[in-house]
């Protein structure tokens, strides 16, 4: 009975593990808040990565966005046709945009661009003895290197999810112009008509918990992955599959969450 | 407050390994202060591993290893960190972060660490690149040196906050003979020097016969110190075979003609 017992331990204990890690991690970065709030963030870090997430990944976040909200202007066009109303293309557009796809695709190319980067790097330096050198230099790994991506990712995350709301919008109107010959102030005014801040708002919100899930995701798999350069590999594609994971995930909880105050 | 004098460092009891296997099994040795001590041993035998164990980044399966009188095993956590900063670790690559220059790889733990003004840094840094004898490539980043400056630049951050123990993992893998005989000379240097205690994990012999002041030889197939004592020594008077076949270099031969009989 007890053999069977331990057999059943062993082969639950690697699981049991793989759901404990993850907070145990985010656990030792918290721990370290404290110091940060002390003793402050590097300048430098900080900037790098605020370049990285931020600068460096506006055009292509603009662009999928824009392309979008074109597409969704595109087959809003054939059913409001139907109807004879296609100014309400408008609406669909900017409804959907700032509600649920400006967050979510400004998520999914971040978690391309900077959640395979992070866990990469962060795979590559403990290939290559960077993180025990950190250790042994008597500095904790985890907050030295997640710190500076968590805030370049909180500050970076919601102004791209406004330029991709923007971007999404703006397609939208492209198509609604030229496909529907719709004037742009018709367009435009009943776009307007359709939002309010609270939607755009509550949009923008989505970003910030995208953010940290993009964020630990990435710096989890990469401190995890093993250690050789397929490791480094798999670390990165898992990073991207678990974040995409979680960021639905959340979304439906956050979805729910916003149907309790009507929205 | 007292603590031991004469060892830098004393291991008792240490078995170490990985996830449940057994590497290395029960071993004892002392490290004096002042002294250069490698550890050596063939392929596979566990150097990196005992090494690693010593500076804290593993936990072994038993036993206690006790760095300037404190336990590095049983400290918890934010005590671990404390014994860590006294010492300096250059690893096999250098492990300079590649992100940063030589320069700010260098002073990292000067800011981490110390409340110098940045010119006092620059100034401390400057000096330390001067004795591992890269005066002028704190600009550089770590993928534009050589293996040879990039270890040599891991020891002058190693060696940024005065640590009176110094540990080299391979410092002379990859590297030149003649890079790899200054490298020994800048060791010798730094003991005499600052009377910095080092340890050295090597199967370079010739490295160990010009530093060395007292070895260990590992083996793979007891898991166990099959020597210990000052290498010239132990190479001409040591009971056992394999301990002298390693230190004349006549492994090859032995193993050929133990095969052949």
């Amino acid at each position: 009975m007890e053999q069977q017992l331990q057999a059943i331990s062993r082969r639950f204990r690697p699981l049991l593990q793989d759901g404990t890690r993850p907070l145990e991690f985010i656990g030792r970065v918290a721990a370290e808040l404290p110091a940060l709030f002390r003793n402050g963030m590097r300048q430098r870090d900080l900037r790098y990565y605020l370049d990285l997430c931020g600068v460096q990944a506006l055009p292509i976040v603009v662009l999928i966005c824009l392309l979008m909200g074109m597409v969704m202007a595109v087959n809003g066009q054939i059913q409001f046709s139907k109807l004879g109303q296609e100014i309400f293309v408008a609406d669909a557009v900017g409804l959907i945009v700032l509600k649920e796809l400006g967050p979510l695709m400004v998520a999914m190319v971040m978690t391309g661009w900077a959640g395979s980067a992070f866990a990469a790097e962060v795979g590559t330096m403990k290939l290559d003895e960077q993180i025990s050198a950190l250790e042994t230099m008597g500095i904790r790994p985890e907050s030295f290197l997640v710190f500076p991506k968590l805030a370049a990712m909180l500050i970076s995350m919601p102004i791209l999810t406004i330029f991709g709301d923007a971007a999404g919008i703006l397609g939208g109107m492209i198509i609604g112009v030229t496909s529907m010959k719709i004037p742009p102030v018709a367009y435009w005014t009943r776009t307007l008509e359709a939002l309010d801040i609270t939607t755009f708002v509550l949009g923008a919100a989505k970003s910030i918990p995208f953010a940290l899930l993009i964020t630990f995701a990435g710096c989890y798999c990469g401190f995890n992955a093993a250690n050789n350069s397929q490791g480094v590999g798999r670390g990165a594609t898992k990073a991207v599959v678990c974040s995409i994971f979680l960021i639905v995930v959340a979304d439906v909880f956050i979805t729910v969450l916003y149907s309790f105050i009507g929205y | 407050m007292d603590k031991k004098r004469g060892a830098e460092i004393e291991v008792k009891n240490l078995t170490v390994g990985y996830s449940g296997k057994i590497v290395l099994e029960n071993l004892n040795f002392q490290v004096a202060t002042g002294e250069i001590f490698c550890i050596l041993g063939g392929s596979g035998c566990g150097k990196s591993t005992l090494l690693k164990h010593i500076i804290g980044l593993y936990e072994p399966i038993a036993g206690d290893i006790l760095i300037q009188g404190d336990s590095i095993v049983q400290a918890d956590e934010q005590h671990r960190r404390e014994i860590m900063r006294r010492f300096g670790v250059t690893y096999q690559g250098g492990a300079l972060f590649s992100s940063m220059s030589v320069a700010e790889n260098v002073a990292l733990p000067l800011e981490e660490y110390t409340r110098l003004t940045p010119k006092e840094i620059a100034a401390t840094v400057e000096e330390k690149l001067r004795l591992v004898d890269l005066a002028g490539f704190g600009d550089y980043m770590p993928a534009e040196l050589s293996g040879g400056m990039a270890k040599r630049a891991g020891l002058a951050r190693a060696l940024a906050l005065n640590p009176k123990l110094l540990f080299f993992d391979e410092p002379s893998a990859g590297l030149d003979p003649i890079t790899s005989a200054e490298l020994d000379r800048l060791l010798m240097r730094l003991r005499d020097r600052f009377g910095a205690t080092i340890v050295v994990v090597t199967h370079e012999l010739d490295s160990v016969f010009t530093i060395a002041d007292r070895i260990i030889m590992l083996d793979k197939q007891t898991k166990s110190i099959v020597a210990n004592g000052p290498p010239a020594l132990l190479r001409d008077t040591s009971p056992n075979e394999k301990v002298r076949a390693f230190l004349t270099r006549d492994g090859l031969k032995a193993a050929g003609t133990g095969g052949r009989a």
